[in-house]
């Protein structure tokens, strides 16, 4: 148990490494001198050599990256065009998104796991059709024009929830009423994954050993598929939610965008607007990190309930 | 005369027989099929089946309501909706084809290098896998997008380029298994060179999971290519796409609100049909998840 852990977390610190090595030489690769961008209006050449100085653009790459690298350690994730730091811009974009991240996978449990299992306990009948054809939709509904559908209804003709911007979490029933909306976008097309995830896991582990025997010693349907079925088939959704982080990122960028909620994903479109590398940089690095961490979290977590990883120290 | 007949078919035509008959008898799975390659037929076809050009703009009939000249009516800018709808399929089904197309060749043979020799190749190929898959799919496409600039076909790259890392970890895991096959085995004993084998047993025995996994990808970047044109980073102007004419009818969801609808309820049947497809195909080739 120690060792898989231990493994995993090396692993995941590679992994790390590798991606922020992506990420520097992501930036590295674009066309023009990072240097004359920093320099603005100044074109003299004394001035953009004194720059590239003082960045250590002068130094060749590796050592580059290792001096980034090492700022980024320390937190320090340089300074944007308006000379601000990325890393305070960063900290404080965060909680917004995660309070969106967070009401959008509520939503999406509450949604997708009961349907999941409903649609499984139902195979083959007119509930599972239904459901799944309603979780399939759910997948092919994009996320912007689900939000400008529910703007349009909600927030232009019914007038009854606000069509954008954000409110502080310190007046509760405000910030939820501006949340509801982008929670619901966001939430929806997580709880149609989730839901196929659940229900395959289900009628999985409904055709196990385990859960034929439960059935044999005579234990009702409810215990049978409530208490058994139900809580192995957890254990497997539970690595989805996880994976589907990169997916929740990626719909929080579009939907604060539509939204103007002025978070973690309306940043990320802002600062490739205005081709603000350094904040791309940040940006991308911290995305990237906290999708591993959350993944070694899981890890972990899976690692802990399910007890064949526990003994053996190796996943099945 | 049927019994001669099938005793007549080679093994392999007998299975694709059988697998052809298990298909059409899912409904969904046919349904999703045949509106897919109606999408592609109305790509194909846009100049013959719009009635107008898209960029044609009529300014006396501006946010003009439906009509027997404008079947779903106008744009602010006096376009037919109609043509918009029918030529955005073009830049949706070239994106969703096209940058499908090439994450595959680029995603298949690192996967079959990785899976079949294993060795050093194989831990470097995967760890690097994983470190690309950390950047989320959105945040990818969106930064090669911004690097390389707007447009379709910088955004058929970005997406396929963002869609390799999962297609490298799912071909890799395939060639991984079927290199334990015993006819792989045997082909290496029998000295078969590994050109000889990746073509002819492990590529054909990857193909079904390949072709599946394909196939779900195109809606996925089918809705890639209209958020990346949504943004501004994709389709420019006057070229259009489903999600260019999005961005234009945001500003008008309180007068026109149609604007938003059709072009949105194109992508959603576009997508939900390549889906149904998709699941239908998963449901016969992928023996794994048979239910």
């Amino acid at each position: 148990m120690g060792g898989f852990v231990l493994r995993k977390i090396g692993a995941a610190l590679i992994v790390l490494l590798i991606a922020s090595f992506f990420v520097f030489l992501g930036i590295r690769a674009l066309p023009g001198d990072p240097a004359v961008a920093l320099g603005g209006e100044d074109r003299d050449p004394q001035v953009i050599a004194q720059i590239r100085h003082d960045y250590g653009l002068d130094k060749p790459l590796p050592v580059q990256y290792v001096r980034w690298l090492g700022h980024a350690l320390r937190g320090d994730l340089g300074e944007d065009q308006r000379s601000l730091s990325v890393s305070h811009t960063i900290i404080t974009k965060l909680p917004v998104t995660l309070e969106l991240a967070g009401l959008s996978v509520l939503i999406a449990i509450l949604i997708g796991i009961p349907t999941g299992v409903l649609a499984a306990v139902r195979r083959g009948k007119v509930t599972d059709y239904v459901s799944t054809t309603i979780g399939l939709i759910g997948l092919s509904v994009p996320h912007f024009w689900l939000g400008l559908m529910l703007i349009t209804v909600f927030s232009v003709n019914l007038h009854w929830l606000p069509a954008g911007d954000y409110v502080p979490i310190a007046h509760p029933l405000s910030n939820l009423e501006h949340m509801i909306l982008p929670a619901i976008v966001l939430g929806t097309g997580f709880a149609a994954v989730l839901m196929r995830q659940m229900r395959s896991a289900m009628l999985e582990s409904m055709g196990s050993d385990y859960v034929r025997t439960a059935r044999a010693k005579g234990l009702s349907e409810l215990k049978v598929v409530g208490w058994h079925a139900f809580r192995n088939s957890l254990i497997t959704v539970t690595t989805v939610i996880g994976l589907q982080l990169g997916a929740l990122i990626s719909g929080a960028v579009i939907t604060e965008q539509i939204f103007g909620i002025a978070g973690f994903g309306r940043l990320t479109i802002e600062s490739v607007q205005q081709r603000d590398y350094t904040l791309i940089q940040g940006i991308v690095l911290v995305a990237a990190a906290g999708y591993v961490l959350v993944n070694l979290a899981v890890d972990i977590l899976y690692s802990i309930l399910n007890p064949r990883i526990r003994v053996s120290g190796r996943p099945t | 005369m049927s019994y001669v007949e099938v005793a007549r078919l080679s093994p392999a035509a007998r299975r694709r027989r059988i697998m052809r008959r298990r298909f059409f008898r899912r409904p969904l799975a046919v349904i999703g099929l045949f509106v897919s390659l109606t999408f592609v037929t109305v790509a194909v076809f846009a100049p013959l089946i719009a009635p107008y050009s898209y960029k044609e703009t009529d300014f006396n009939a501006i946010l003009a309501h439906p009509s027997r000249e404008h079947l779903f009516g106008t744009d602010a800018l006096g376009h037919d909706i109609f043509s918009q709808v029918v030529y955005g399929a073009r830049a949706s089904m070239e994106a969703g084809v096209l940058a499908t197309l090439l994450a595959l060749a680029v995603a298949v043979p690192v996967g079959l290098v990785a899976g079949y020799y294993r060795g050093w190749i194989d831990p470097v190929i995967a760890r690097l896998t994983d470190a690309l898959l950390a950047f989320p799919f959105l945040i990818l496409a969106v930064g090669l997008a911004a690097i390389l600039g707007p447009s379709l076909k910088n955004a058929i790259l970005a997406l396929g380029i963002g869609a390799v890392p999962q297609l490298i970890r799912i071909a890799r895991g395939e060639a991984l298994s079927l290199r334990e096959e015993d006819y792989v085995r045997a082909a290496i004993a029998n000295g078969a060179s590994d050109l000889t084998i990746l073509r002819r047993h492990v590529l054909p025995n990857m193909m079904s999971t390949i072709i599946v996994q394909a196939t779900l990808l195109i809606p996925i970047l089918i809705i890639g290519e209209a958020t990346l044109s949504f943004l501004g980073l994709g389709v420019q102007p006057p070229a259009t796409s489903w999600g260019v004419q999005l961005r234009a009818a945001q500003d008008y969801l309180f007068d026109a609100p149609r604007l938003a609808i059709y072009p949105g309820v194109a992508i959603v049947v576009a997508t939900l049909a390549f889906n149904l497809f998709g699941d239908g195909l998963r449901d016969v080739l992928d023996p794994r998840t048979q239910r």
